[in-house]
């Protein structure tokens, strides 16, 4: 049991510590983002590129999502390690079509959406329904179901929580 | 008589104004996971729905129950409820799409009935736990009025404790279905 409480204890400790850490990255990720706010509003923002990392489930489970979306469609690679596929971590790619609802007229401030999706995972088809939420722009909370399709039968997923940067940015040859 | 009660009830209808609040009444049905099993489960759910059409914001309040399953000498049963803040995501009446954020509560019992094979006694050692946490809500639906079928998706992501919380540690329940939605 002291043990067990131990090991409750370290893991609440490196949280705690991982929370710091994510947490000043957003601090200077939102400091850097209002000073070239002059530079970039000179620019249409009709992209963003977003890192995601998310913590709760199972003890914590560690995944990163790397997404660019339009305000009708998003694309996303993503990646778990908690989730293994014949000795690797699950990873995939999911193209998705997203239906926003902002507060305001223009989305600055807070932009909710949900984005349904599929694509190809290392452990075959998979299918996302994602809710999201962006503050200025720039902070994304996610919470994400996925649906994984093997031969014999299907899995569902949890991402309680998705914590991510969102930067505008533009990418004119690709898109 | 009768041609002029309908073509009143047709006048009435064909003059009616715009809704300030659109009710509905409804019922779902389909499987769900908890994060204690990795077997989908039967529930069932009654709902009832507020929006506004103009704003297209409102109010849906979910009740759901599952049946009480046995597995050898124990018996177990889940219900809970959301409570959600609901938006429309597009302006399609005969498609819409729905989504929802608010909060959502798990309540859940087990008790011990005697061994397999043997007659079950109910020795009244039950126990119960609830979960409380964020819900979130998504629907796809068809609109034939005044009935909507819709394609539902609950997620409830459950939070026990702050030590729980500290240590990364949620409880996921999942919830898809199909509903009949009654249009007031």
């Amino acid at each position: 049991m002291k043990v067990l409480k131990s090991l409750r204890l370290d893991a609440a400790a490196a949280a705690a510590s991982n929370s710091a850490q994510v947490l000043a990255t957003l601090l200077l990720t939102m400091c850097l983002h209002l000073s070239l706010g002059q530079t970039l509003q000179a620019q249409p923002r009709r992209y963003s590129l977003l890192a995601a990392t998310l913590a709760p489930n199972v003890g914590g489970q560690s995944a990163f999502s790397l997404l660019t979306r339009a305000p009708d469609w998003e694309l996303e690679g993503f990646y778990n390690s908690y989730l293994s596929v014949g000795g690797l971590g699950l990873g995939g790619v999911i193209m998705s079509v997203r239906e926003r609802a902002c507060l305001t007229q223009s989305c600055a401030l807070v932009e909710t959406s949900v984005s349904l999706g599929g694509g190809l995972a290392t452990s075959g088809p998979i299918v996302q329904l994602r809710w999201s939420l962006v503050f200025l722009s720039t902070i994304r909370l996610d919470v994400a179901t996925q649906a994984f399709f093997s031969r014999t039968r299907m899995v569902l997923w949890s991402y309680p929580v998705w914590v991510g940067v969102s930067m505008p940015f533009d990418l004119p040859f690709i898109f | 008589m009768v041609t002029f009660i309908g073509t009143l009830c047709v006048l009435s209808l064909s003059i009616q104004p715009q809704r300030l609040v659109a009710l509905g009444v409804g019922v779902v049905t389909g499987g769900m996971l908890q994060p204690a099993s990795q077997y989908y489960l039967l529930h069932y759910a009654a709902f009832l729905e507020w929006l506004s059409p103009s704003q297209g914001v409102g109010f849906h309040v979910q009740y759901w129950q599952r049946p009480s399953y046995s597995n050898g000498p124990f018996r177990d049963q889940e219900q809970g409820g959301f409570a959600l803040l609901l938006t429309r995501l597009n302006t399609d009446k005969t498609y819409p799409l729905q989504a929802g954020l608010g909060l959502g509560r798990v309540l859940g019992s087990f008790s011990y009935t005697g061994q397999p094979g043997s007659t079950p006694i109910d020795i009244g050692q039950q126990e119960g736990y609830s979960i409380n946490g964020l819900g979130l809500y998504a629907s796809a639906g068809i609109r034939l009025s005044p009935l909507v079928v819709s394609l539902v998706h609950y997620h409830l992501v459950g939070l026990v404790d702050e030590d729980e919380v500290r240590a990364r540690v949620a409880w996921p329940f999942l919830f898809t279905g199909i509903s009949l939605e009654w249009e007031l």
